[in-house]
Order: C-alpha cells, then sequence, then structure tokens
C-alpha cells in the first residue's frame, strides 16, 4: 500500500481546504453584499470548473503553468521553481477545480443572514470589514464548514485535473486516487482496496472534526 | 440644536415628503398606518436609505444633503436604532450585544441594571423573552451614547402588560437623555403617551387631518380623555401637533 500517497492526499486536501476558506469567504462576502459591476460575469468564471470536464480544465492549466506560458515563466523566475509537475502546481490546480464547491455554500450562508443584523451593525457603527468578521462570519459557521466539508471530500477524489498538472511522481504529485488508479492499472487489486479503504477513516474523521469545530450545525434540520 | 429633516422620495405607491425638527431632550412621534411611510423616513435618518431630494442635519452636522451630493454612512452618524422586531446578535449573550459597540463598559453595566436585565446578561438572545430582548435593543442602541435615538415600532410585537412597562421605562428615561427621539408607531395612544410632538403620515404626506380624526374617534369610544390639540390654521405648516395629553394613560 503506497501510505506515501495518502499522506500526499490528505496534505493536499488540508491545504486545498484551508487556502480556499480564506479565499472564499471575502469572494463570497464580495458576491453577496457588495454592487461592484460584473458580479454575474465574476459568478459565471468561479463556477466554470463545475462545468469543464477535469481533463479540459487540466490542460488548460497544464498550458497556463508551463514554463512556455507568461504566468509559468513569471512564476519560475520570481520563484525558481516551475509549477508543472510539483506539490505547488496542484495545490494551485486544486484551488481553482475547488473553488465553486467553497464558494457556494458560503454565499447561500451569507445570503441566509438576515439583512437588519447587518444593518444593526453598520448603524453601530462597525466598518465594512468588522461587520464580516463580527456578524457575517460567526452567523455562517454552518455555511463555512459545508465549504471546508466539500472542499476537503473533492480534493481527495481529485483524479484528472492533479494527472495532467502535477502527472504522477512518486512522494511529489502522486496522490491517493491517482495510485488506486495505477494499482489497478497494474492488477494490485490488494493494494486498491487497501487505499480505497484507508480513505474512508480518513474522510470520516476529518467529518468529525469539522463537526467538533462547528457545534451548531444541524444536519438534515 | 437637534434633528432636523426635509426628505422627499419616490416610492412604490406614493412619493415620500417629510419635513420635521426635533429639539435635543424631545421625543417625537411619526403615527400613521401601516405602509404609510414611516419606516422609510427613519430607515432614512439612520443612512440605511438615501432621499431622492432632501437636507439631514443633526446639531449643525449635514449627514445628508442631496444638493450637494452628502450623503455620510450610517456607522458615521452616531445613531441609536431599535428595530421593530428583536435584532439582538444570535451568536453573543446579552451583555456582549449590548456592549457590541461601546465604548465605556461601565455605561453597559449601568444600563443592564437600570433596564433590570443584569440577571440574564449571560443568556443567548433565543433564550429570553420578547420584552428582555426589546430591553438588551435598547440598551445596545444607547450603550454607545447615540447622538440621536430612532426607535421603530419597538413595542408591536410585545403583549400589552409588557408593552406598557416598557413605556414607561422609555418616559423615565427621555428624562435622562438629552438627544432628540424620533419613536415611529402606528399606536397612537403610545404617541400620545410618550411624544412631545406628533407628526401623523399618511401615504407618504403630513396629515394633521388624520390625527385629528383618529382622537376624535377615540374620545368618542372613551379611550382618550380630553387633550389639548393645538392645529394651526395652514394644515400644510402644522406639522408639530403639540399635544398636552399627559394623563392620558393614568
Amino acid at each position: 500500500m503506497d501510505l506515501v500517497a495518502l499522506y500526499l492526499s490528505i496534505k493536499l486536501a488540508v491545504v486545498s481546504t484551508i487556502v480556499l476558506i480564506v479565499i472564499a469567504a471575502p469572494l463570497s462576502y464580495t458576491l453577496v453584499y457588495s454592487r461592484i459591476p460584473g458580479k454575474p460575469f465574476l459568478d459565471a468564471i468561479i463556477n466554470l470548473p463545475i462545468v469543464l470536464p477535469p481533463t479540459v480544465l487540466g490542460f488548460y492549466l497544464l498550458v497556463v503553468m508551463s514554463p512556455k506560458s507568461s504566468i509559468g515563466h513569471i512564476w519560475e523566475s520570481l520563484f525558481g521553481f516551475p509549477l508543472l509537475f510539483t506539490f505547488t502546481g496542484i495545490v494551485i490546480a486544486s484551488l481553482i477545480y475547488s473553488l465553486p464547491f467553497a464558494v457556494a455554500p458560503m454565499k447561500a450562508a451569507f445570503a441566509r443572514i438576515d439583512l437588519r443584523l447587518v444593518e444593526n451593525a453598520q448603524v453601530l457603527g462597525l466598518s465594512p470589514i468588522a461587520v464580516f468578521f463580527r456578524v457575517i462570519l460567526p452567523n455562517s459557521l454552518a455555511g463555512i464548514a459545508a465549504s471546508a466539508i466539500l472542499v476537503f471530500l473533492h480534493t481527495i477524489g481529485e483524479f484528472g485535473v492533479i494527472l495532467m498538472v502535477g502527472g504522477s511522481i512518486p512522494g511529489k504529485t502522486k496522490v491517493a486516487s491517482i495510485a488506486i488508479y495505477e494499482a489497478v492499472e497494474a492488477l494490485r487489486y490488494q493494494d486498491a482496496w487497501l487505499m480505497s479503504l484507508m480513505l474512508v477513516p480518513v474522510c470520516f474523521v476529518f467529518l468529525l472534526i469539522v463537526n467538533r469545530l462547528t457545534p451548531e450545525v444541524r444536519y438534515g434540520a | 440644536m437637534g434633528l432636523d429633516v426635509q426628505i422627499k422620495k419616490r416610492l412604490k405607491d406614493f412619493e415620500l415628503n417629510i419635513a420635521f425638527s426635533c429639539e435635543n431632550g424631545r421625543l417625537l412621534a411619526i403615527v400613521g398606518p401601516s405602509g404609510a411611510g414611516k419606516t422609510i423616513t427613519i430607515r432614512t435618518l439612520a443612512g440605511l436609505h438615501r432621499p431622492d431630494r432632501g437636507l439631514i442635519t443633526c446639531n449643525g452636522e449635514t449627514w445628508a444633503d442631496t444638493e450637494h451630493d452628502i450623503h455620510v454612512p450610517s456607522r458615521k452618524r452616531g445613531i441609536g436604532y431599535v428595530f421593530q422586531d428583536y435584532t439582538l446578535f444570535p451568536h453573543v449573550n446579552v451583555y456582549k450585544n449590548v456592549a457590541f459597540a461601546a465604548k465605556d463598559k461601565q455605561r453597559v453595566d449601568d444600563l443592564l441594571r437600570l433596564f433590570d436585565i443584569w440577571h440574564i446578561k449571560d443568556s443567548k438572545p433565543d433564550k429570553i423573552s420578547g420584552g428582555e430582548c426589546q430591553r438588551c435593543a435598547i440598551c445596545q442602541a444607547l450603550a454607545r451614547s447615540p447622538r440621536v435615538l430612532l426607535l421603530d415600532e419597538p413595542f408591536s410585537s410585545l403583549d400589552a402588560l409588557t408593552r406598557r412597562k416598557l413605556r414607561e421605562m422609555l418616559k423615565a428615561l427621555k428624562k435622562e437623555i438629552h438627544i432628540p427621539i424620533i419613536h415611529v408607531t402606528h399606536d397612537i395612544r403610545e404617541a400620545l403617551f410618550l411624544a412631545d410632538d406628533i407628526l401623523p403620515v399618511v401615504q407618504g404626506r403630513m396629515e394633521s387631518k388624520w390625527l385629528l380624526q383618529f382622537m376624535l374617534m377615540s374620545r368618542e369610544i372613551g379611550r382618550c380623555p380630553d387633550g389639548d390639540i393645538r392645529l394651526g390654521n395652514d394644515e400644510e405648516e402644522d406639522i408639530e401637533l403639540t399635544i398636552a395629553t399627559k394623563e392620558i394613560m393614568r
């Protein structure tokens, strides 16, 4: 059984979840509460990974992250290493791929907040940033937890995008889903079984942790 | 010194056209039937809506002036606003709600004791009664020492006994704080009990005739004893009906 691949999957999912929660919270707030022009356009861009086949998205990212492209070139000259076939590369790919799954529940949670609470906070003298941190976020913990769960599980299950951008380099980009695929391809069914079974308690423990952190989340209510 | 308001705003069914003044230490009640434009008026004062045309000043400071494109945001107006229903922050307890924007901790403690909610200071809003919620909301609005207190039908969803108790509290409070208080209500008796001045509003316009009719009707059915209603000759200008009816609710 490829424990390194399992470790990489968990690491990728944890990093993606933390980074995406931080990115998605202000983005969702902007989409719900701001009056900026072009909101439908921004919304459509964010949701594009849902409708694009993972291999198509992976192909675009492969092209964009290539050292021959301007973005890939700028990255390499700034940080000294390429994006393709690195862990950083698959993290960025994963962030883009899972962004809509982080934004959608948060947007729904922010939109559900009683607008009068926001107005009350404004009247009480709070700045928009203070309103976000002191009113919106504490009253959206269920939505944030839902975002975290979706992103984590979605990242654990990623295959096409990761394979396109990261390939299958052991210890660097070969995550559990790719290792399972390769084990099946090589007729190592026992390894595939073990890896698949290991993912179940990992996801279960993650759900327990999120539930523990957000006690007010009620499922099925 | 106090609050001076002239606002015009096109609404769905009519145009809101209101002008009034309220001096520091006085309570002005805006009364009228549902949908008359009372809440829009008070929300415009709070900066939650912009008037189409108008001027709002408080103690000489301009809050809104459409001619010069001035609109001071809500958070900079220094207002205490009590919303119609309980708009307490559900994730914090009563104490933290009252102290939400307060700078002076001692004032928070004093208000909690004054409004008799000290004993529930550690409770979350969903664990206390409607009357306690509304007392907490009033404390929250007062805790930051506002320059104007706006009350949007604060007692409408309470039972008669609690409503009466809170009216008494508000009346006592009025003497303590020297700021303009604008009280929106559809309950004329509440306005008569609390207000120094009454502004009747119907369909977005100031209608003293409506108040007079209501008073006469109330008197006929025996709810309202004699009141000294001073009406000016020019009905349009007679926007502040000073009603000396201090004994009405006793």
